[in-house]
């Protein structure tokens, strides 16, 4: 049972540090600095309880506005440039924040920061946490930012003519998801009462993309699905030991060439939103999903 | 004069795509912009709404420089535009390209969206929704509000286009070819609609390659020609400027692209053009249904002279073409067509009734252009769209010229061909004589059905 409320728990960490990158991916940034932002944040939240003997909601917090601060200062120069340059920037950023914090010695420099007080209801603060930001994604998608991050997405410069202001969208939408990921690793960080550099290393920024892609980049509900199952399946695979990584990446082949669209769909979302709304005797919304074509 | 345009210059990496260009545009004028292709016309644009920046010269919207504004900048002084090459963000909905519009003349941020402290994002949601509703009643395409706006037809993403720069609210609106890519029909109501949008009191700037549209509704053309500018006035003094018409001879004259053509098709047949690419086949039939102008010679259909009647009153008298590619199924993607397929053996009936629905609401031809109706399509797709066109011969008596490269599919229902080659005519003859011709079989109708460079 412990084993298993540890395995949701990392599982839901993992889902906030998914939907901190969903969020700037939605206006077409991909980001490989989250882990950096997860560390600050966890970092930060750590020296508020551990130095200044703050509750652990407000240190949390506290990590979520330190690594949006970097991300909105970072994004300033970051978001003019695009692609691939952008991926190399918040690549570079992740790796200078662990030399950073290698070199400290107040937080603990190469040997790790210990003695970080354990929050036992870690379940229940990240599938809170996980509840709101489902509340916020509907929201936002609904909503007259929602349809600038996801048109700048789709077109910048098109957005731009129609009157978006695209720089101050993206820095919205990356400071936003820094904000995230640094909550998410404030939440880390009381959970594993232990955090070293090394925890965040770009490897994990790679899986949280991964975690996106494989549940479905069209909607806020794919890396939700992404996060959560590809972190109990390796846990469910471990009677097969060393071959489980073996599996999960076959897995993940097999996924992308069955299902490149990710695992939850536009579609599917839309289908399941018409069959509550059925089921609950309201109107269904009118028109077509995106499958359908108006010939027939 | 609400846009001053100065002796703007646009050099591309030594390239100068602008020399030297002033235009004033008029207070709630209707200003078209022509010129061949490679002008600068779009060039112009781009500056305008700020894409690019100039690299001499200077803009003044409603007297105040807007040189160097971005463009979001610019959209919420009040300029919005359309692209040649439709760019909806084609995964959204109708009706949210169209809210989008209203972007730069709203306010709700992220946070507050987030939280709902006041109902006032709630409201504004509200209007904003109304407001995009009501731009697509204007354009006419209300019902399409909740589809994904890639799904729909061509010509109805145009007009998304148009309603979501409409969704700006706009003093200044620039249109850039809005008619390309549309049928006689659609033109039309396009050209309405641009009337209508200039009478609520907006400036339009339009580009435009359809002479016809341009000159019956524009107060004031501009001619642009190798980045300059070289005639300015009324349509009436446009058509009868020498400088003009050279340019234009050059620019979409200089090829000749059908000579010495004599067909004849007569009431009840089935007629198909067979040819190579670039042979001529789509002039022919454009040159017929009165989208080109013949230099010389006469079309005549039902008694009638219909060389240089416009082609909406060709459609009119019951000549319609369906432009290449657009036919029936052309938009859908390859699965579809796939799906198409399957469902189409089971239910040929009902499509067939459907097709002839809208082909009821299309004036009644009795004369129809075909312009490669199978482009696209999959092989039991192609079979499909030939038997109908057999099928609408039979049963409702109508005369039809085809160009298909099914070449070897058509002429089994064809009564006959003709063949083109580089704008002549030099073949014609009965179905079985071309199928039975060496010389056709080699070229053009393969063991596939396919043409040689097709």
């Amino acid at each position: 049972m412990d084993y298993l409320i540890s395995v949701i728990s990392i599982a839901g960490i993992n889902i906030i540090m998914a939907l901190s990158f969903y969020l700037p991916f939605m206006t077409g940034q991909i980001s490989l600095g989250q882990a950096g932002f997860m560390s600050i944040g966890a970092y930060a939240s750590a020296v508020c309880t551990v130095k200044f003997g703050l509750p652990y909601v407000p240190a949390v917090l506290i990590g979520g506005l330190s690594a949006a601060i970097v991300g909105f200062i970072l994004g300033i120069p970051a978001l003019r440039i695009k692609g691939i340059y952008l991926l190399l920037l918040t690549l570079g950023f992740g790796e200078i924040v662990r030399v950073v914090f290698i070199n400290i010695d107040y937080i603990g420099a190469a040997a790790g920061f210990p003695g970080i007080p354990y929050q036992e209801h870690t379940l229940l603060y990240a599938y809170g946490m996980i509840l709101i930001l489902i509340v916020f994604f509907n929201r936002l998608r609904k909503s007259r930012m929602g349809r600038a991050f996801q048109a700048v997405g789709s077109d910048e410069n098109a957005a731009e003519v129609i009157g978006v202001n695209i720089i101050a969208v993206k820095l919205v939408a990356f400071s936003s998801g820094a904000f995230i990921a640094g909550m998410g690793g404030g939440i880390f960080a009381h959970y594993q009462e232990y955090i070293e550099p090394f925890m965040f290393d770009v490897m994990h920024a790679v899986e949280f993309i991964v975690f996106t892609i494989f549940g479905g980049i069209q909607i806020f509900w794919g890396p939700i699905f992404g996060a959560f199952v590809l972190t109990l399946v390796p846990e469910f695979l471990r009677f097969i030991q060393e071959w489980r990584m073996e599996l999960y990446g076959a897995l993940l082949i097999v996924m992308m060439i069955v299902r490149p669209q990710g695992i939850i769909s536009l579609d599917s979302v839309k289908m399941v939103e018409n069959g509550l709304q059925r089921l609950f005797g309201k109107k269904t919304a009118g028109g077509l999903s995106p499958g359908q074509t108006e010939s027939k | 004069m609400i846009l001053e345009i100065k002796n703007i210059i646009k050099y591309f990496d030594g390239f100068c795509a602008l020399m030297n260009v002033g235009l004033g545009v008029e207070e709630n004028a209707l200003h078209a912009i022509i010129g061949p292709n490679g002008a600068g016309k779009t060039t112009l644009f781009n500056l305008i709404s700020g894409m690019f920046d100039v690299s001499e010269g200077k803009i003044d919207f409603r007297k105040r420089p807007i040189d160097g504004l971005k463009p979001h900048q610019r959209a919420r002084l009040g300029i919005s535009r359309t692209f040649q090459i439709v760019r909806l963000f084609g995964q959204m909905s109708v009706l949210e390209n169209v809210m989008l519009g209203s972007h730069c003349k709203t306010k709700s941020g992220l946070l507050k969206t987030f939280f709902r402290i006041s109902t006032k994002e709630l409201e504004e949601e509200k209007i904003t929704r109304e407001n995009a509703m009501r731009w697509l009643e204007f354009v006419g395409i209300p019902h399409k509000a909740d589809q994904v706006a890639v799904n729909l037809p061509h010509a109805e993403q145009r007009l998304v286009e148009i309603a979501r720069a409409l969704g700006q609210d706009p003093d200044l609106l620039l249109l850039d070819e809005p008619a390309a890519g549309m049928n006689p029909k659609e033109t039309l109501d396009l050209e309405s609609l641009i009337v209508k949008i200039n009478e609520m009191g907006k400036t339009v700037l339009l580009i435009e390659h359809n002479m016809d549209l341009v000159m019956e509704i524009s107060h004031v053309i501009s001619v642009l020609n190798f980045g300059a500018k070289i005639a300015e006035g009324k349509p009436s003094e446009i058509q009868k400027n020498p400088a003009v018409i050279e340019a234009f001879s050059a620019g979409y004259g200089g090829v000749l692209a059908i000579k010495d053509v004599s067909i004849q098709v007569n009431p009840g047949e089935v007629v198909v053009l067979i040819g190579a690419n670039g042979a001529g086949k789509s002039t022919l039939l454009r040159t017929i249904s009165g989208a080109l102008k013949p230099r010389e010679g006469q079309i005549v259909y039902q008694d009638q002279k219909i060389d240089g009647v416009k082609p909406h009153a060709v459609v009119k008298m019951g000549l319609v073409q369906v432009p290449e590619g657009r036919g029936i199924l052309g938009r859908m993607t390859v699965k579809e067509n796939l799906e198409m397929g399957a469902y189409l053996r089971s239910d040929k009936d009902g499509i067939t009734a459907d097709m002839e629905k809208g082909r009821a609401l299309m004036a009644k031809p009795q004369l129809l252009l075909m312009d490669e109706p199978s482009l696209g399509l999959a092989p039991v797709l192609v079979e499909f769209i030939i038997d109908t066109i057999d099928e609408l011969r039979m049963q409702e008596g109508l005369t039809i010229l085809l160009v298909e490269q099914n070449a070897n599919q058509a002429l089994t229902i064809a009564d006959r061909g003709y063949v083109m080659e580089t704008g002549r005519i030099v073949l014609e003859g009965d179905s079985r004589t071309l199928r039975n011709n060496e010389e056709v079989q080699r070229a053009y109708l393969g063991k596939s059905g396919r043409m040689a460079d097709g």
